[in-house]
């Protein structure tokens, strides 16, 4: 048994002059939760359409439990594929619609019911199986599809956007379902999205895409919390950008003339003074003080500003800072924290190390 | 008082105006179908003589045609004729279809007309031009003589050439119905077929034809009951020995002068096609066809 499901190495596609995928690689194991994540044309969709074997790529290799499948078809792939327009067939049954693939393998008849029971069962189905997909909800849709591509016990199920076209709530609880199955069944789920919030809920490790390549790989939270590229640091989480030039460099620190403000940051590797660099900081790592509240005595990034304006979100709000600079940041913070209002003088205090700081490339 | 002030602003009722444009279409099928239709049926139980309907109920014309050998041999004929040129269609047809659809692209549109464009001429001179290729000193045949090759008798004037002509004529209905069928095909779920275990035929036979069965039967029906009336192809194609049923039938009407039993005739031919219709419209079930919100 190979130690990996699925193994890519060095695939790439091209169309035209645009590369979907570049030189790709990368190693899923059983039982994992894997997160594509990137925004539209990022090639994501390309990647798992290779690994489907819808599309063939240009170079390079695909291994499903070891096996060399880069030019098998689809067919011949043992992979379970769930897509975001459901795409049941609409003259069958969804009894029929789950039971297709064991019916293409030819598996007796009484082992397809067996599995049918079971598919139905784990996906809450029961009592559906006579039903046109048309009868049911878009939630019902969905797990149809998912009961379908999971009723063959495939080596990988691939999933491409599947909750994209369900409203938000339902969305919130499919999320939660679709991690219990992959928990239950430990197949390694191949997750396609261009929603962070989906790829940090359910996965267990995430890929960001840009342009067909990765931009970092990496379990959720150190895709979190240690973006390893400016794509990332801008694409996952909301954050602030602060771009500007390094004054002068002092072991780990630098400092940072930001339109004319000027903050502490983490040095970026083989950065000197005069370097052109994006510092990122999440708006959860900002804090904002009173003008008159004593701050931490760490060395610290402490800027006075107003409050322009308060974002209600529910369990936290955003807060528009506008800097001396005719700079403004976005502060996410309680809703019960300060009794300030609109206009009032305020100080956004961080901790220089919560953020990270980029070469600006090209620029 | 509303309808007043309706009538002082120029505007009809609602009844009015449903009545107005239901008016177009109902006259249409009044003229051109039911009434034809009913004096072609009161007229297949009267009888002619030198010429001349006489209005005599009787059902001499039916048991002509049912008791006479000579008539059902043309009816038989006629009949599987038009059910072998209808398979034949739907197998030619349906690559044709299915390619428009699947990679005419931004030529879809040319591509249909070009199926059409026999129809930019007249249905005689298209048959001439079939003539021009089959006949004896047709394009094939005096091909083959100018080598020394004995010409291919099969397309002289044979109840073959008579099919291929009628399957020529009505095979852009078949292509057209199917190919329309197609757009509103979604191809990705052969995609899903694949993933799932089918191969391109099993996926053909699973997904394609069922969601695609409407059309198919359509395209179907539009082959078979001209091919089954077919007069003018057997004519000019089949020579004396395929005369078809719906050549006979517009004998009666030309030389022979007995309407009576052609009405009789046409009667008949009516009755196959429905039936033929019905049964075809059996294997169709809505539930099943991919079509949405229908209930049944």
């Amino acid at each position: 048994m190979a130690d990996f499901v699925l193994e890519l190495e060095g695939v790439t596609k091209r169309f035209g002059s645009v590369t979907a995928a570049d030189n790709l690689s990368l190693k899923v194991a059983q039982g994992e939760f894997f997160a594509l994540l990137g925004p539209s044309g990022s090639g994501k969709t390309t990647l798992l359409r290779i690994i489907a074997g819808l599309e063939l790529p240009d170079s390079g290799r695909v291994l499903i439990n070891g096996q060399d499948v880069t030019t098998l078809p689809p067919y011949a792939r043992r992979v379970g594929m769930v897509f975001q327009n459901f795409l049941l067939f609409p003259h069958k049954t969804v009894g029929e619609n789950v039971v297709f693939p064991l019916r293409m393998q030819g598996v007796p008849k009484d082992r397809q019911r067996e599995r049918l029971d079971w598919a139905l069962k784990l996906l809450r189905l029961e009592g559906l199986a006579e039903r046109y997909p048309n009868q049911l909800s878009g939630g019902q849709q969905q797990r149809v599809a998912l009961a379908r591509g999971l009723i063959s016990e495939p080596a990988l199920l691939l999933l491409d956007e599947p909750l994209a076209n369900l409203d938000r709530e339902l969305r919130k609880e499919m999320e939660v379902e679709v991690r219990r199955y992959q928990v239950e069944l430990t197949t390694p789920f191949i997750y396609v999205t261009h929603n962070q919030e989906e790829a940090l809920t359910m996965s267990d490790r995430i890929a960001v895409m840009s342009h067909g390549r990765f931009e970092q790989v990496a379990p959720k939270l150190e895709v979190y919390t240690h973006p390893q590229s400016p794509f990332v640091a801008a694409f996952v989480g909301h954050s602030n950008r602060m771009r500007g030039r390094l004054i002068r460099v002092d072991g780990e620190m630098a400092w940072l003339d930001w339109n004319g403000v000027e903050i502490i940051v983490p040095r970026p590797a083989s950065a000197s003074a005069g370097s052109a660099v994006d510092y990122f900081v999440k708006c959860e790592n900002l804090s904002l003080a009173g003008p008159d509240d004593p701050g931490p005595a760490l060395p610290g990034n402490r800027l006075p500003g107003t409050l322009q304006d308060v974002i209600f979100k529910g369990p936290t709000a955003d807060y528009l800072a506008k800097l001396q600079n005719g700079a403004e940041l976005t502060i996410t913070d309680a809703v019960s924290l300060p009794r300030i209002g609109r206009g009032d003088p305020v100080h956004v205090v961080w901790s220089p190390a919560a953020g990270q700081c980029f070469p600006v490339t090209g620029g | 008082m509303a309808s007043d002030v309706r009538t002082s602003r120029g505007q009809l009722s609602p009844q009015a105006r449903f009545l107005l444009m239901a008016l177009p279409g109902a006259l249409f099928v009044v003229t051109f179908l039911i009434l034809p239709m009913v004096s072609i049926l009161v007229f297949s139980f009267w009888r002619t003589e030198s010429y001349n309907l006489i209005p005599d109920w009787n059902l001499q014309n039916y048991f002509t045609i049912f008791s006479t050998p000579t008539y059902l041999t043309f009816l038989l004929r006629s009949v599987l004729t038009a059910v072998a040129v209808s398979l034949f269609a739907l197998i030619y047809s349906w690559p044709i279809a299915y390619f428009m659809a699947k990679h005419g692209g931004r030529y879809r549109l040319l591509l249909s007309l070009a199926v059409a464009a026999p129809f930019f001429t007249g249905v005689i001179l298209r048959i001439s031009g079939i003539q021009g290729i089959m006949g004896p000193v047709g394009l094939i045949n005096m091909g083959l003589m100018n080598f020394g090759i004995p010409p291919v008798e099969i397309l002289m004037y044979t109840q073959t050439a008579s099919g291929i002509g009628i399957a020529y004529l009505f095979i852009p209905f078949m292509v057209t119905a199917i190919y329309l069928s197609l757009l509103n095909f979604d191809f990705e779920l052969l995609e899903v077929a694949k993933i799932n275990g089918a191969r391109a035929w099993r996926a053909f036979i699973e997904i394609t034809l069922p969601l695609n069965w409407i059309g198919t039967v359509i395209g179907l029906i539009l082959v078979f009951v001209p091919a089954l009336g077919d007069s003018i192809t057997s004519r000019f194609l089949g020579g004396p020995n395929a005369a078809s049923f719906g050549q006979v039938l517009s004998m009666q009407f030309g030389e022979s002068g007995t309407w009576a039993l052609g009405s009789a005739m046409g009667i008949v031919l009516f009755a196959a096609s429905s039936l033929v219709i019905y049964l075809m419209w059996r294997t169709v079930n809505l539930r099943r066809s991919g079509f949405t919100g229908m209930e049944g």
